[in-house]
């Protein structure tokens, strides 16, 4: 598998000029782009001589081609655009299961949902599986504190509710009401940490990692559950009518399904009107979250760490966005699983670089974060260390062929190179879609002959995936689902 | 003699319906132009939690005004985050020569130590709007940020008594760069007036004009002006709400908790 391509920027392109990225993934354009950058190698450096901080930036709800750089032309996120310039951005990174809690527990420990036992929101990690934040400050000496989002037995991280973290608790409410906390509680964090440290009260450099937790986009949920009031039949900002983002292609693509995603299918926009409406709000939402992503960044900048802060920004999961018919997530489409994920370091990692082929996860940050602290990941985490993708070097990099995701507890994704397959335990109708020539999943071809042995290879997969997972105690391997309880 | 129109129909007040049919218009007289001071409860978009409260207080110069801002954020219960400013306008415009200054302050946690600040959180920001340029500093900063080739400018809450003053007509509008929070540089920002609403507040009939507030970043916002006393009544987007008036702590949960709880347990 080819190298992905290094790009770089001269200095500050609008989103308008920064790199395009078609759905299917291809490099549509590039312009004012430079030569290759010179980046300084961390080759031969001991990874515990240079132990970064990490600033984790988790999102909520982003889609992974929602923001300007992406090419999406109804939304301007001047601050996520300029983190890409100086990040390593991949294209195909996969929630393992596109609802929050389970997507966070996967995140936050590296394991699979049906191993953490979070495979519905809400749910607990089991307790015998460490989390970033205890494993990091057992076993790293780091300071690990967390902002904003939990939702792993609760909405919000509250004081001493987020086992292994400090918490810097922000209140309660929605996103508009708490993520301009989160940034001033993680720039408090900073400021506090820098007086520490110039008073000479942290001796010996102990590095931090810091999530910060947003809750937007997510608050588009509110048009839904609310739609009567916020997407009425008649639009109510007239004067927005000639600016609404049109619908994707794939809005009304019916592909033959599991039962259960025609059942999630959003069926209460009668117009699309209301659903490009829908739309038009989705993105101001995401240009809410690239505000505060951009006044944390220059809060980081102030405290004069950015140099030796690692920044991870990614989404537990995205949006329908009228995809499908869909709205919010849940199911095994693009739109929700795919995630953005850009992983940044000045002059250690690649700037401005799209990888366009990796098939990378959620799932890899916990390994990813502790190769950067120098210690080993926790046992049995599933994910591998990006290091290798993130790095500069023009040795090949062997890396895994397939990625799984989960969703729904008993439904199960298996991505490849080029396919998609669907298989939702319980239910006949199977899904798979060829991504190279249908990457908006328009057609189902489980059921072409000539794909036959594809369908049998995919299951496969999924069939050794289910059978090396160490399953919580709450879920029952033979249904994937939750046990009920007698 | 304009159609009464049910509040529950009316785009963004049926938000917070029931927080309209509740609303007690001052009688006292209010001059927009002149001294004044109003208190706003901070709703969730789905108009039944409180989250907290701001306080506007508007002095009337010779030239210009000043605007001292308290918002106070709280979960219903004891101040979170504070963030108190001033904004000081020199020009015959309010979009004119702007100072501002703020400070903000995270306050000691949900259950204990109500209103008590906790020191090492606080930070400042200051900024001005001057010569079509907006420059930004705080504390830890020794350089300013500055944004140029700005037309019109605005800081923060500073909408809440600009509407107050916008005529009512139809097609106006006005298009500005958007401080928010102080310190956060939203451009595009239109407030347009969009007519006239006979509609019940408190029980009585009143006609309220709409402006709208749409742009970069900004959730589609409507607000909401008496047109027999000129003050701002309400302004809500699908995310928040301001209502005129002070709601006792912890007020009004139980409507907004479902709601919340629906959206969190089912997404």
């Amino acid at each position: 598998m080819a190298d992905p391509t290094p790009l770089s920027f001269e200095t500050g392109p609008s989103r308008r000029d920064v790199l395009r990225v078609g759905l299917t993934g291809a490099v549509v354009a590039a312009t004012g782009l430079a030569g290759p950058s010179r980046v300084a190698s961390a080759a031969g450096e001991s990874p515990a001589a240079s132990r970064p901080n990490v600033l984790l930036i988790v999102c909520d709800q982003l889609g992974f081609d929602a923001m300007g750089w992406t090419g999406c032309p109804d939304v301007s996120t001047r601050n996520l655009d300029r983190l890409r310039q100086r990040s390593v951005a991949f294209n195909r990174t996969h929630s393992p299961d596109p609802v929050c809690s389970p997507a966070r527990g996967a995140l936050f420990t590296g394991r699979m949902p049906a191993e953490t036992g979070v495979i519905a929101n809400a749910g607990q990690i089991r307790p015998d599986i460490p989390n970033l934040g205890q494993w990091l400050s057992q076993h790293g000496n780091y300071d690990t504190a967390y902002c904003g989002k939990w939702h792993l037995s609760d909405g919000w991280a509250r004081e001493g509710g987020v086992p292994g973290f400090t918490v810097l608790p922000v209140g309660d409410g929605q996103g508009a009401l708490v993520d301009h906390t989160i940034t001033l509680s993680c720039e408090a964090y900073l400021n506090n940490r820098r007086a520490g440290e110039q008073a000479g009260e942290r001796p010996g450099g102990k590095p931090f990692l810091l999530v910060a937790s947003y809750m937007q986009p997510h608050d588009i949920c509110l048009w839904g559950i609310q739609q009567e009031q916020l997407v009425p039949a008649e639009l109510p900002f007239p004067q927005l009518r000639d600016r609404l983002p049109a619908l994707p292609p794939n809005h009304t693509a019916r592909p033959a399904a599991p039962a259960s995603l025609d059942r999630l299918r959003f069926k209460r926009f009668k117009s699309d009107e209301q659903w490009r409406y829908y739309l038009y709000n989705y993105y101001r939402l995401v240009e809410q979250l690239d505000t505060e992503v951009g006044r944390l960044l220059a809060a980081l900048d102030r405290s004069g760490q950015a140099d030796n802060t690692v920044i991870i920004f990614t989404s537990d999961h995205g949006d329908g966005r009228a995809r499908h018919g869909h709205v919010q997530k849940g199911y095994p489409y693009d739109e929700a699983v795919r995630v953005p994920l850009m992983v940044s370091w000045p002059g250690r990692l690649r700037p401005a670089t799209l990888d366009d082929q990796h098939l990378v996860g959620l799932i890899d940050l916990v390994p990813t974060i502790c190769d950067y602290a120098g210690i080993q990941p926790p046992p049995k985490a599933r994910g591998r260390s990006l290091r290798p993708l993130l790095e500069p070097s023009t040795a090949p990099v062997d890396w895994r062929d397939h990625i799984v995701s989960q969703y729904r507890q008993s439904g199960r994704t298996v991505r490849t190179d080029r396919y998609k397959f669907v298989r939702e335990r319980g239910d006949p109708t199977l899904q798979l879609f060829d991504l190279h020539n249908d990457p908006w999943e328009t057609r189902n071809l489980y059921q072409d002959p000539a794909l036959a042995d594809v369908v049998a290879q995919h299951a496969q997969l999924l069939d050794v995936h289910e059978a090396a997972l160490d399953y919580a105690p709450n879920v029952d391997p033979a249904t994937l689902r939750e046990k009920v309880e007698a | 003699m304009q159609q009464l129109i049910p509040i529950e129909t009316v785009v963004g007040l049926n938000q917070i319906d029931q927080r309209v049919n509740t609303l007690q218009v001052p009688d006292a007289a209010f001059d927009p132009d002149g001294n004044w001071a109003q208190t706003y409860t901070i709703l969730a978009g789905d108009g039944g939690a409180a989250h907290g409260r701001l306080t506007l207080m508007r002095q009337a110069k010779a030239s210009g005004s000043t605007l001292l801002v308290d918002w106070r954020k709280g979960a219903g219960g004891p101040t979170h985050w504070r963030i108190s400013g001033t904004i000081r306008t020199s020009g015959a415009q309010a979009e004119d020569d702007l100072f501002w200054q703020s400070d903000l302050a995270r306050y000691g946690g949900f259950y204990d130590t109500p209103d008590a600040a906790i020191v090492p959180t606080r930070l400042s920001r200051d900024g001005e709007y001057a010569n079509r340029t907006i420059s930004l500093r705080n504390a830890a900063q020794a350089a300013a940020t500055r944004t140029s080739d700005v037309a019109a400018a605005l800081v923060g809450w500073q909408l809440f008594d600009l509407v107050q003053r916008l005529p009512r007509q139809s097609g106006t509008s006005r298009t500005f760069t958007l401080v928010d929070q102080f310190e956060l540089t939203k451009p595009g920002q239109t407030i347009a007036y969009n007519g006239a609403y006979r509609t019940t507040v408190g029980g009585a009939e009143r006609t309220l004009h709409r402006f709208d507030l749409l742009g970069f970043a900004t959730v589609p916002a409507t607000f909401w002006v008496d047109d027999q006393t000129s003050r701002l009544l309400a302004v809500v987007s699908g995310l928040e709400a301001y209502v005129l008036g002070e709601t006792p702590r912890g007020g009004g949960r139980e409507r907004a908790g479902r709601a919340k709880k629906k959206a969190m347990e089912q997404y």
